[in-house]
């Protein structure tokens, strides 16, 4: 949230930059099976974001110290590749990857039956390869795809979406500019059939009522995301037809 | 994670060699299907994609304005890398770069660097004060096998469609980055005892050491490199040497054809 | 999501996808319970018997029962027992008591060391997932010629056929001796080119893009059993 609303970023019928209207997505598709070497994966575009999982496991655990006797591990890594963004990213220890991983592994702990695999390690792998505003929420909506390709056990999807403010306008699912000059994001991520909250972070400043209105507009993307995800799982097992 | 290479395996590729067989089907120097595309990501000055047979492969290129080397204050730089990540096969895990993932890097960095495929004195801004690093990254994103040829194909292609962004950073219009050739690398394993081109993921498992070749648009040779154990003798290098110069102008086409 | 769920005809179901429960119906594999209602776990297809609705995984790993016939090859050696690599996601072991041989304390190797293959059959899976497995019983042995290919355990029903009508005929023709185990790994021994007859047949599970049946592999795999 950089320059708080001295850009114009949203005309005065509601019309952004791009085109779009307040409560629009951008176009998002999604493929899976698409990373040979993997157990499970997935390809999510997601206006000009490109983010590639692998699902690799349950396998046995190792070093032994991070079994749990009870459940499995979920190692979640979300990472950056160097040529993402228009800076370069040095490749090494990243605080940001980290914390998006880590909260990435926890939203997805809430849908995979870990308990089912005592003692052993899944592995999910998720690799931005372009960047451009909102590439937590297209992991984490491109991880749940790719952990229901690898066949493992999960009560339900996860759909992760962010709603924001710019120019004082709750909008849905900020691109990059309207990130870098917007005043809110606020990126959640939903069980698409409980409508339970795994994911939630935010930063700006909303009011109470923009805050209902940016979760009512995150809300209502789920279920479009939801569809074009469940499409995405059919369509591999039923060569498209369906 | 150890990787155990099953006794039938072994017993298996042997037992196909003597007959000139692969556990594929493939002939002893064929190789696999290779898909090229380029320009595939947006933040990228120059991106290229890789398929071949089950490994894939991104390279993007990104430009940055430095001080040049005081020895050297006309030259550019190249530097390259690729990254050996977890996502590309269950073998690997977690954590710093492993020494392979670094030999995979350096070696596929002298092969382009040494085809003196880029004049570094093209990448001069001004004399002295600024000059062009020329940053390419290989990024694995699934290793089916050879993903030495692989990243060293998607390198060169990337590089080849790259866009010097001199506008975005206020020097001047954007231009083509000059790549005047197309370095290939070629590579061989030893699988059975004899040599094969282009090992699949089963024969590097079952296999024993590799060569690498990477010829220029003349024929001339650029890099070498030799993995793992085992030894081979100059009659063996010999037969290689010829095949890496027919495969090395096959791929070439290839890139030909992509980027015009 | 309130798709009504129609009796014999299967269908395709995402993990989330809530299951009506028409008639007293029980949930079995694949399925659970949230809130009185089936929800299903996995991407597969619906199937029902004997009162129970269950789910047929389109990708599942290889979770080892108790019984189940099983190819593995040995990862780690200690002194009176052997690791074994069984594909599932956790190693099972054999105890020297076990081995069909009469091993000494610590002297393992003599009989098989890490790299080789065993048909085996699983013994006992506790509550934590340690698998123990056994090497005593008929036909339980040490794999030492032949080749081993993996399949997939959800391929292995395809591979077989109906009443084991695709495994006959594809022994006839190939003329090889072959084993599958529960765990997705095949056994073959014969002739050379017996042996890359099958491979090729078997290769539309083990290399396609996903290690599980999808539309174009079993067409590829119907297709060639035909053509044999």
């Amino acid at each position: 949230m950089g320059g708080y609303g001295d850009v114009e970023l949203i005309a005065k019928d509601g019309t952004r930059l791009d085109g779009r209207s307040v409560d629009e997505l951008r176009p998002v598709s999604i493929e899976v099976g698409v990373l040979p070497a993997a157990r499970g994966s997935c390809r999510m575009t997601w206006g000009l974001n490109i983010a590639e999982v692998a699902v690799y496991g349950p396998m046995e655990a190792h070093p032994r110290k991070i079994q749990r006797p009870d459940r499995a591990v979920l190692d979640v890594r979300y990472n950056m590749a160097p040529f993402s963004t228009s800076d370069r990213i040095r490749p090494g220890f990243n605080r940001r990857s980290r914390e998006i991983s880590k909260v990435t592994a926890e939203a997805l702990e809430s849908i995979v039956m870990v308990e089912m695999f005592p003692r052993s390690k899944i592995r999910v792998e998720i690799e931005i390869l372009c960047a451009e505003a909102g590439t937590r929420c297209c992991g984490i909506t491109a991880a749940a795809v790719a952990l229901a390709d690898a066949g493992i056990p999960m009560k339900d999807l996860l759909v992760s979406v962010a709603a924001g403010k710019i120019n004082d306008v709750v909008v849905l699912d900020l691109d990059k500019a309207e990130d870098n000059y917007g005043q809110a994001d606020l990126p959640v991520g939903i069980l698409p059939n409980s409508k339970e909250i795994a994911f939630l972070q935010m930063d700006g400043d909303l009011s109470p009522a923009e805050f209902d209105l940016a979760m009512e507009y995150n809300m209502k993307a789920v279920d479009e995301i939801h569809k074009i995800q469940i499409e995405a799982l059919r369509s591999k097992y039923t060569g498209g037809d369906n | 994670m150890v990787n155990i290479v099953p006794r039938l395996l072994k017993d298996q590729l042997t037992k196909l060699a003597e007959k000139d067989l692969r556990i594929d089907g493939r002939g002893q120097f064929e190789r696999r299907n290779i898909d090229l595309e380029i320009d595939v990501l947006s933040n990228a000055e120059g991106s290229a994609k890789v398929v071949w047979g089950g490994t894939i492969v991104y390279a993007g290129v990104k430009f940055a304005l430095r001080e040049p080397y005081p020895d050297r204050p006309a030259d550019g730089s190249l530097m390259t890398s690729a990254e050996l990540r977890p996502v590309a096969n269950v073998k690997y895990e977690p954590g710093p770069p492993s020494a392979e993932s670094i030999e995979l890097g350096r070696v596929v960095d002298r092969g382009i660097r040494e085809s003196g495929c880029i004049d570094m004195e093209s990448l001069c801004v001004v004399p002295g004060e600024s000059v062009w690093n020329v940053n390419l990254d290989i990024h694995v994103m699934s290793d089916k096998g050879n993903i030495f040829d692989a990243c060293a194909l998607a390198g060169i292609a990337a590089l080849k469609t790259a866009t010097v962004p001199a506008n975005r950073f206020d020097i001047g219009e954007d231009h083509k980055l000059p790549v005047n050739k197309i370095p290939i690398m070629c590579s061989y394993k030893r699988v059975g005892g004899r040599f094969v081109y282009d090992p699949s993921e089963e024969e590097e498992l079952g296999g024993s050491e590799r060569i690498h070749i990477t010829l220029g648009d003349d024929g001339h040779v650029h890099s070498l490199q030799k993995g793992l154990k085992g030894t081979f003798s100059t009659a063996e290098f010999a037969e290689i040497f010829t095949n890496a110069g027919k495969q090395a102008e096959e791929l070439r086409k290839i890139v030909e054809e992509m980027v015009i | 999501m309130n798709e009504v769920y129609s009796g014999a005809q299967e269908r395709l179901v995402i993990p989330g996808d809530r299951i009506e429960n028409k008639g007293g119906l029980s949930a079995g594999s694949g399925i659970i319970k949230i809130n009185g209602g089936f929800v299903a776990t996995q991407l597969g297809h619906l199937m029902e018997n004997n009162g129970v609705i269950y789910l047929q995984a389109s990708n599942s790993t290889y979770i080892p029962r108790s019984g189940d016939l099983v190819i593995g090859f040995v990862t780690s050696m200690r002194s009176n027992l052997w690791m074994f690599n069984i594909g599932g996601p956790f190693e099972a072991l054999l105890p020297m008591s076990l081995s069909p041989w009469n091993t000494q304390f610590g002297d393992l190797e003599e009989h098989m060391v890490v790299g080789d293959y065993a048909l085996l059959r699983v013994q006992e899976v506790d509550s934590q997932h340690g698998v123990v497995c056994t090497m005593k019983g008929i036909g339980l042995r040490k794999i030492s010629t032949g080749v081993v290919e993996f399949i997939g355990s959800n391929s292995t029903k395809l591979f077989i056929g109906a009443e084991g009508s695709n495994l006959q005929k594809i022994k006839e023709k190939s003329g090889c001796r072959i084993t599958v185990a529960e765990n997705g790994r095949i056994w073959l021994e014969g002739s050379d080119e017996g042996i890359s007859m099958i491979r090729r047949i078997s290769s539309h599970f083990s290399n396609s893009n996903t290690p599980y049946p999808n539309p174009d592999s079993i067409k590829n795999f119907n297709n060639d059993m035909e053509d044999l």
